[in-house]
């Protein structure tokens, strides 16, 4: 009995609601109008604020270069800048990386491919084994960048993939034994199926930077030969390996890996990526048994006790925007452009495009 | 028997409370374990850098032992502002429109695609600012398009979940009484909702929005896509910026030596605008 009474109660209350909003309705119709009208003005003058915002910022296409630059911890920055000569001396007397302050910064390969893509007017630098056609490859002093122009020694903005140990370090026979077989005519076969340049049949590389990491590594190669002749050869090999580093190097070694595990099931390796520094650091502190550099090893790096050697060599690509009709730079132009002193690409076209 | 049962029941009790308390002691403990370690770290860098030189300082640039952090300071708060302006507009009237105005069918759509959109990785959204936020900047304005502007309306759309599920449940939480009052003195539906509800719920939209920009403020990996990164003051909307979170996310891989201790000592004052953020959400709910 309550209970009916209760729905009674709700009801009209639900009545009255009705009421109210029907009226409600009746009466917006007029002040809707009034609030869309003040609405559209005020949009109006949003949109015309925006476009003025817009158009005194820099007209449709301005040609000002967009430079993409790799963060300061990146192997591919260091030799960039090293090769191109963008630096400037400090005040202690080394050479200190000079490029552009208002360059793009970014912390990865696959942003600074996407960045040159879907920008017109940027250009960045990315490893010879990570082009693709999203982008355009361009020539530097008039050679164009490829596995060839690296052997014969004409393309000049060349570097080395190094793995990095301490020296002083026991190695494991895993170790041992992978660096070996990197070394290896197997390995290096690896590598240059990968689109880097292998070590064999590279007279011309008497230009490259890296000569303090070249003599280690000569050095490296034949204490490590020296080792595993007095071992035998036939024991499974066992254990665990890390090895990391570079983004650069990373894909290489990943490649090695999977054809020399598959050869030694025993052995597990795991390659972490980073970038260079951060792999060399890991070797230091002792977290990762083999670091991998795309730059050679700084002063102190080498006082500490950690040797590179060379397993590989990559080219540094220049890239732009597929529909940039620049075919290449001079590498004054390189330096110039990323150093900030040429901004616009009117300023490039008449030399880049002599060389097509 | 009864006597022994209670004592158990006794010991479980007590046992079981010990398990609470534990568990609520990690989350402190690990603020405070995270506080330490920021703080033992940082302020010795401050402190042989120069407060004012770290702070004020406008150019970083480790290499030759300069770290002025004031570009990145004030990249924060332009890309905070930005996704500010974008985000709690729309972010607010979402949040009415979802409250007073949107049907039950509606809503069922709505409602879980905001819950989607707090869902997704940041740098998901990174990828989509990059992919389409800034060529379409950079199609507007012909500049690169890496900066404040595609960076404030990436963090702009990052943010509108947490201030449309906050402002949503306090718009909710009005008493009913308020709005019905409103109507019985003839005042139409809009008008109760702007002027009657909006207002009395104001304290939980502003928490928010509080919420919010603590959002945008520690947001990195989305940034660092759509940024630019470059570390100086920008010159314009358009110019390049880098926030505090990219300027550490960037650099700590490699840091070694002092240069990574100012880099802890970034984080610490990102710890102190956090705290800030936090001390005047949580008076705002006093407030309330």
């Amino acid at each position: 009995m309550s209970k009916f009474a209760y729905g009674e109660v709700r009801y009209i209350i639900k009545g009255k609601n009705k009421i109210v909003s029907s009226k409600k309705e009746r009466y917006r119709f007029g002040s809707r109008l009034g609030r869309q009208k003040r609405a559209s003005v005020s949009i109006g003058a949003l949109t015309m604020a925006v476009i003025f915002l817009l158009s005194a910022c820099g007209a449709r296409d301005s040609g000002i270069i967009t430079v993409v630059s790799r963060e300061s911890g990146s192997g591919t920055r260091t030799a960039f800048t090293e090769i191109f000569g963008i630096e400037v001396r400090s005040k202690s007397g080394g050479m200190e990386d000079a490029t552009f302050e208002l360059s793009e910064v970014t912390n990865s390969t696959s942003v600074m491919i996407t960045t040159v893509k879907l920008d017109k007017n940027a250009i960045g630098y990315i490893s010879l084994g990570t082009t693709n056609d999203d982008i355009k490859a361009v020539s530097v002093d008039g050679v164009f960048p490829s596995a060839e122009n690296i052997k014969n020694g004409s393309y000049k903005a060349v570097r080395s993939f190094a793995i990095v140990t301490m020296k002083d370090r026991l190695q494991s026979a895993l170790e041992r034994d992978f660096t070996e077989f990197v070394m290896s005519d197997e390995g290096q076969s690896i590598i240059e199926e990968e689109g880097y340049v292998g070590l064999a049949g590279n007279e011309e590389s008497a230009e490259i930077k890296d000569s303090q990491a070249d003599g280690k590594s000569a050095d490296s190669l034949a204490s490590t030969e020296g080792i595993e002749g007095n071992s035998g050869t036939s024991k499974p090999i066992r254990g665990r390996l890390t090895i990391s580093g570079s983004s650069s190097v990373a894909p290489v070694m990943e490649a090695l890996k999977e054809v020399y595990t598959k050869a030694n099931p025993g052995a597990e390796i795991e390659v972490q990526q980073s970038d260079s520094t951060q792999g060399i650091m890991a070797v230091r502190e002792g977290i990762c048994d083999i670091g991998m550099t795309s730059r050679s090893l700084s002063e102190s790096e080498i006082a500490d006790g950690l040797i590179a050697s060379e397993i590989a060599r990559d080219g540094i690509v220049v890239i732009v925007n597929k529909e940039n009709p620049v075919a290449g730079f001079t590498s004054d132009e390189i330096k110039k452009i990323y150093m900030g002193e040429i901004s616009n690409w009117s300023s490039i076209e008449s030399g880049g495009s002599s060389y097509e | 028997m009864n006597r022994a049962a209670v004592v158990m029941n006794n010991f479980r009790e007590k046992a079981m409370k010990i398990v609470f308390m534990a568990a609520a002691c990690t989350s402190i403990a690990s603020v405070a374990l995270i506080c330490f370690f920021l703080f033992t770290n940082g302020v010795p860098a401050i402190a042989e850098i120069g407060l004012g030189e770290f702070i004020c300082g406008r150019i970083w640039k480790p290499e030759s032992g300069m770290y002025g952090i004031f570009p990145m300071i004030v990249g924060s708060i332009y890309v905070t502002a930005g996704a500010i302006i974008i985000g709690v507009p729309l972010g607010i009237l979402t949040a009415i429109y979802m409250a007073e105005f949107c049907g039950p069918r509606t809503y069922k759509v709505l409602k879980p695609a905001i819950d989607l959109l707090s869902g997704i990785p940041s740098v998901v959204y990174g990828f989509f600012g990059l992919m389409v936020i800034v060529p379409a900047v950079h199609r507007l304005t012909g500049v690169s398009g890496k900066g404040v502007l595609s960076a404030s309306v990436l963090l702009g759309i990052m943010i509108l979940p947490t201030i449309i599920s906050v402002a949503e449940s306090a718009l909710r939480a009005v008493p009913k009484n308020y709005y019905e009052g409103s109507l019985a003195l003839g005042a139409t539906h809009e008008r109760s909702v702007f002027k009657v509800t909006l207002p009395a719920a104001a304290s939980g939209v502003l928490a928010g929005v509080v919420l919010g920009i603590g959002r945008a403020i520690g947001e990195t990996m989305a940034v660092i896509m759509v940024a630019g990164n470059q570390a100086v003051i920008p010159r314009s909307v358009l110019g390049g910026v880098r926030t505090m979170t990219s300027n550490i996310v960037l650099e700590m891989g490699y840091a070694a030596d002092l240069h990574r201790e100012a880099l802890i000592a970034t984080a610490v004052v990102l710890l102190v605008f956090i705290l800030i953020i936090n001390l005047s959400f949580s008076c705002l709910k006093k407030g309330k």
